[in-house]
């Protein structure tokens, strides 16, 4: 790991749109009202920006270009990432990168989503849940097959760990629970209403292991960041949140190779950037963990080290994931409850924790670092961020 | 046999077309021997490019998950609800199928299966995974 880039990067704009229901707004529409939030967030200016990674839905051609197009702007570096869930992660990291490497000097970061429209146009489109089109390369066989949706493809895990590790569906709401507390407190999250344990479990079946309450939200909306260097953060608006770390890693191999189940991509990437930062699982003040299903946090967190391997169900059953607790974790409720904008928003709340702008009953209390997760990417791909407050 | 390799079509069209005689075919590389599926171009393994079709049909595995759906994701099979769909090592290589023949319910992870071919039957359920205990 390249230690030299440790805090040399900051997070100095965050922004979010609407998030929810909102049919007639496009991803387009729903990220240039995220990146404009950021943008201003950070006291800058369009002529300020002069790089641009995003992604919006998987199917629109050259999405940075169309993004750009809009908000008019020229860059000196821009692109389109395509690794599901990790994509928002890497997109910071690339940003990162490319600052490094003399592209491009300030980076709006983003991803938009329409993703309750596109599923809710008709009652074809309620039934088969596309989120993109569909495409022969794209699909394998798995659907000739009767294999269909991610909840399927993260159940076949959750289902496996239950097996190797006694992991039980009591263990999974209390991920469940734990996020919709602190969307409760979470003004703009899309869904707020108490759940208890009786009604998680009692909770419509989707696919065995989960329910309804084990997936995460369909959404329509979008969340952005402005990344500059550390040096360039001093002079500008908010308290500065430093990157300190950041990795990846993608088990490209697929999901149902080795135990890619089980041990997923954040292993290997949660320790580049814990190498890279300097810290560890017990320097970590929150954690904003891909929760696109309950199970994929039980893993994660055991990946992360915040617990050992197979022992995430209890971990996350001892209350450790609260705004008290040992690791409070998706503190906006993360896309269990806040809305499923693929982990952008959980870059943005890793942010927002840092810099002690959050009214009380939502800060977790002197929060100095958070760690961000990004999965996805038929299930494999990985990435990971390390944010620190600024001295 | 080995079906001969469809001129005008791709590998993923030999998968699918064997589905409708009852063939779940695979690849064995020639060269190093590692059994492949989804089928590809070349071997996971050592990147060759020579291979011979297997059917994978009556060969024994493990089955390493499965699911149980309670809501049909596609309009195709909103009639077939619930229904399991299994991953099992089989040959070392990890392949995916209809579960049938037994209670969903009672299926456990590690259970002894084996593909089993449904003369008849839609192409998604010609083949499917049955206990073989």
């Amino acid at each position: 790991m390249n230690t030299a880039l440790r805090d040399k990067y900051a997070i100095v704009g965050i922004g979010q749109s609407d998030i929810g229901e909102l049919p007639g707004r496009t991803a387009l529409d729903l990220l240039s009202d995220a990146a404009i939030a950021a943008v201003r967030d950070a006291g800058l200016r369009r002529s300020d920006i002069d790089g641009l990674v995003c992604r919006g839905p998987d199917d629109v051609y050259c999405f940075h270009q169309r993004m750009g197009e809009r908000l008019g702007l020229n860059a000196g570096f821009s692109t389109t990432v395509d690794n599901g869930g990790a994509s928002q992660i890497l997109s910071v990291i690339l940003a990162v990168m490319a600052i490094e490497a003399g592209l491009c000097e300030t980076v709006v970061c983003g991803y938009g989503r329409d993703a309750w429209s596109r599923t809710h146009r008709s009652n074809v489109d309620r039934v088969n849940q596309r989120t993109r089109a569909i495409t022969e390369e794209n699909e394998r066989p798995f659907r000739m097959l009767g294999l269909y949706s991610p909840p399927a493809m993260h159940a076949l895990g959750a289902q496996r760990h239950m097996a190797r590790y006694g992991t039980t569906k009591e263990d999974f709401g209390a991920v469940a629970l734990a996020f919709r507390e602190h969307a409760q407190r979470n003004p703009y999250a899309q869904i707020r209403t108490p759940l208890t344990m009786e009604q998680y479990l009692a909770g419509r079946p989707i696919v065995d292991p989960f329910t309804m309450f084990d997936c995460s939200l369909r959404t329509d909306g979008a969340g952005a960041v402005v990344v500059t260097t550390a040096e360039r953060a001093a002079d500008l608006r908010a308290h500065p949140v430093l990157i300190s770390g950041f990795g990846t890693s993608n088990n490209l191999s697929g999901w149902f190779a080795d135990e890619n189940m089980v041990t997923t991509g954040a292993l290997a990437s949660g320790r580049k950037a814990y190498a890279m930062s300097g810290l560890g699982p017990s320097d970590i003040s929150t954690a904003q963990i891909y929760d696109c299903f309950t199970y994929m946090v039980i893993a994660q967190l055991e990946d992360y080290g915040f617990c050992a391997k197979g022992e995430g169900g209890p971990f996350v059953r001892a209350g450790n994931l609260t705004l008290d607790g040992a690791i409070p974790s998706n503190t906006s409720g993360g896309q269990l409850s806040e809305g499923h904008v693929e982990g952008m928003l959980q870059v943005v709340e890793g942010v927002r924790q840092l810099r002690h702008e959050l009214p009380p009953e939502r800060q977790v209390t002197d929060a100095v670092t958070s760690l961000v997760s990004g999965h996805g990417g038929n299930e494999v791909c990985h990435s990971t961020l390390i944010l620190r407050r600024g001295d | 046999m080995a079906p001969a390799d469809r001129p005008d079509g791709t590998l993923d069209d030999v998968f699918r077309a064997g589905l409708t005689e009852q063939k779940y075919y695979a690849q064995r590389c020639a060269d190093c021997g590692t059994t492949r599926w989804p089928v590809s171009a070349v071997c996971t393994a050592c990147w060759s490019d020579a291979y011979v079709w297997v059917d994978l049909v009556g060969a024994i595995g493990t089955l390493h998950s499965f699911v149980i759906y309670r809501r049909a994701f596609h309009t195709s099979v909103v009639g077939d609800v619930p229904y399991a769909m299994g991953v099992a090592t089989i040959d070392g290589a990890r392949v995916l199928a209809r579960v049938t023949g037994c209670q969903p319910e009672h299926l456990t992870i590690g259970a002894t299966v084996r593909l089993v071919g449904h003369p008849g039957a839609a192409p998604n359920q010609a083949v499917t995974l049955e206990p073989a205990g």
